[in-house]
């Protein structure tokens, strides 16, 4: 079994989708099992390449604050690699570079590189629900969870596919549980819980628009809600995607940001 | 530097004439206002900080970078230039010619290591100074780098003497930065009675993942050449964070200590670096971050907590024991819609244990 579902840095900062990201095929009749399923939408979301323009818009008790960014993916043997710009005033400047499990933070005023603690990486990433743990988390899903298939459910007009992840013997992903709802006929992930060892629902993500691009269908719109705080959310709109870009030798690593 | 910004857009105007039509404007303007006391005198203050930033776009083979900067202080405007520099790429590295950031921190409030003043977010004080000079940086595989500086505290009066030069290798790793640095600078006196004299520093910085902790540090040998007198450093900080209040907020707190371990200097030395560029916020120093380096150790904790996305508030806490002088600093920060953000600071600081100071600030910045 070779599922990846795509970690939240690749869906929701650098591509926004990719996790989520889906088939062009319909699903055949309702006979899969959850790990193919989930195998299902790992087949149509892998995305070799790709550079993103997008905007997060974080809202905390009726404030509201938006950034922009552009970002480069890739993945490449089962590893995940991203540079994130951000645009914005306020941030201008400012990179995230993903590595692995890595994560370093680039400071365009003083123009010098700091690798981000690890305890940092449970925190929200530049004010925002979603933490960078989120963000770096493993592509290989199917290495932490196991699935089950628990119904079939309507969810804003679609039917989804309603799977539970539990965390495999030995393995301590950021969540002990999740429930996710997979649109049975695009493969899109349309909503996504993530669930603490005593079962305290902890963060919810949901899937607010969908757009084909080149015969696939990807979230192009999706709000993460951090349940442990009040009244806060972080919308995540891709504004423009180019898949399978062509992304020039050495932009994504230590070397380009010194 | 009276007119060396047009000679700046013109010089790079004929290397890249396409840069300047697709020129954008970027920066920040701050204000701030507040009251200080010391030594029984209660003094208000009013000032404000404009920067400007040019961002053109150049080609891949060439960076370049220029920055304005306007002080108002004392009732004068004080115009100048942060960073003006032109940045060469190729398979060789990248050279960086004019006035430039040189920083090499490792996650330290204090890095005595440094090239610069080494001062990050210390109560409340970031000193950023623009460094006049060349530097030369070439990379050497797996984000490994060397960096080598030479920078000319007067610009109009270059002697070799009065050079400061500089080395890091750099070796990044998987939850590891480690640095050697190597530096050779000049002093200016920074008290009445000092002399001029020259720095030399060797060692190196590190900062590495430990469960739930960041580890960082520092090591090195400090000697002015004139005088002869030398001392080794040590330096040890931690940081962590954790969700409170039923994982409604976060708390992070960050703790160092650095310690000359002959007793026989103290950082206070490192406000007399002559590296030219950045008067403006050179000019910071003395009446802050700097003032609590004049014992042979500090220990320095800063605490904050979020209490929501936009929000910090917190408080530094500084303790020297040579000169029995300690203090803290409290500041909430907040970040407004329409790109404005807003600050307060204050300090209380007790001067081996008799004089007391303290201050309030309250700042606004808005980003373009």
């Amino acid at each position: 079994m070779n599922v990846k579902l795509k970690s939240l840095f690749m869906k929701l900062i650098f591509s926004a989708l990719l996790p989520a990201a889906v088939g062009g095929a319909a699903a055949e009749a309702g006979e899969l099992s959850a790990e193919e399923i989930m195998n299902r939408v790992d087949d149509n979301q892998h995305l070799v390449s790709a550079r993103v323009e997008s905007e997060m818009i974080i809202e905390d008790r009726g404030r509201e604050i938006k950034k922009e960014m552009k970002s480069y993916i890739r993945t490449d043997n089962g590893r995940s690699d991203g540079l994130s710009e951000f645009l914005n005033p306020r941030d201008r400047g400012t990179k995230y570079l993903k590595l692995g499990d890595d994560m370093w933070m680039y400071f365009p005023d003083a123009e010098d590189l700091v690798h981000i603690s690890g305890h940092m990486l449970r925190q929200g990433m530049m004010g925002s629900d979603f933490s960078y743990e989120d963000i770096l988390e493993s592509d290989k899903l199917t290495e932490l969870y196991t699935f089950e298939l628990e119904k079939t459910e309507i969810l804003d007009d679609r039917e989804t596919y309603v799977i539970y992840a539990t965390a495999a013997k030995q393995q301590e992903p950021s969540y002990k549980m999740r429930r996710i709802w997979v649109d049975t006929e695009r493969f899109v992930v349309l909503k996504e819980q993530y669930f603490s060892a005593a079962e305290r629902l902890l963060k919810e993500l949901i899937t607010k628009r969908v757009e084909e691009f080149n015969g696939r269908w990807l979230p192009v719109e999706q709000v993460m809600n951090d349940k442990l705080r009040d009244d806060t959310r972080t919308t995540f709109r891709i504004k423009d995607i180019q898949l399978d870009y062509n992304i020039p030798e050495g932009l994504i690593s230590l070397d380009t940001l010194q | 530097m009276k007119y060396s910004a047009y000679v700046f857009l013109a010089v790079f105007s004929l290397i890249c004439p396409s840069s300047l039509s697709s020129m954008e404007i970027g920066g920040e303007i701050g204000t701030s206002a507040g009251f200080i006391c010391t030594d029984s005198e209660l003094k208000a203050s009013l000032s404000g900080l404009a920067e400007i930033e040019l961002f053109f776009s150049s080609p891949e083979s060439v960076d370049p970078r220029l920055v304005f900067q306007a002080e108002l202080a004392d009732e004068n405007i004080k115009p100048g230039i942060k960073y003006m520099y032109l940045r060469p790429r190729g398979e060789w590295g990248h050279f960086t010619i004019g006035r430039q950031p040189v920083f090499w921190s490792y996650g330290a409030m204090l890095n005595l290591m440094d090239y610069g003043l080494g001062v990050d977010d210390l109560a409340g004080e970031t000193l950023r100074t623009g460094i006049d000079g060349l530097r030369y940086h070439r990379l050497i595989g797996d984000g490994r780098s060397i960096q080598l500086v030479a920078s000319f505290p007067e610009l109009d009066n270059v002697k070799f003497d009065h050079m400061g030069f500089g080395s890091r290798l750099r070796i990044p790793g998987e939850g590891r930065d480690i640095s050697f640095n190597f530096l050779y600078q000049p002093l200016d006196p920074v008290s009445e009675g000092d002399f001029s004299d020259s720095l030399l520093r060797a060692g190196a910085t590190w900062s590495f993942d430990a469960g739930p902790f960041g580890l960082y540090g520092s090591g090195g040998y400090f000697r002015l050449s004139d005088s002869g007198e030398s001392d080794l450093l040590a330096q040890l900080g931690v940081d962590t964070s954790w969700r409170a209040g039923g994982g409604s907020y976060v708390v992070v707190m960050q703790a160092e200590y650095y310690r000359f371990v002959e007793e026989k200097m103290n950082a206070s030395v490192l406000a007399g670096l002559q590296l030219g560029g950045g008067s403006i916020e050179r000019g910071a120093h003395e009446a802050g971050a700097f003032g609590i380096l004049g014992g042979n150790d500090l220990f320095l904790a800063n605490i904050y907590f979020q209490p929501d996305f936009f929000t910090s508030a917190g408080t530094l806490l500084f303790i020297e024991t040579e000169n029995e002088t300690g203090g803290i600093a409290p500041y909430y920060i907040t970040e407004l819609e329409g790109n404005v953000e807003l600050r307060f600071d204050s300090s209380l600081m007790l001067d081996g244990g008799e004089d007391i100071h303290f201050g309030f600030t309250t700042s606004l910045y808005f980003y373009f």
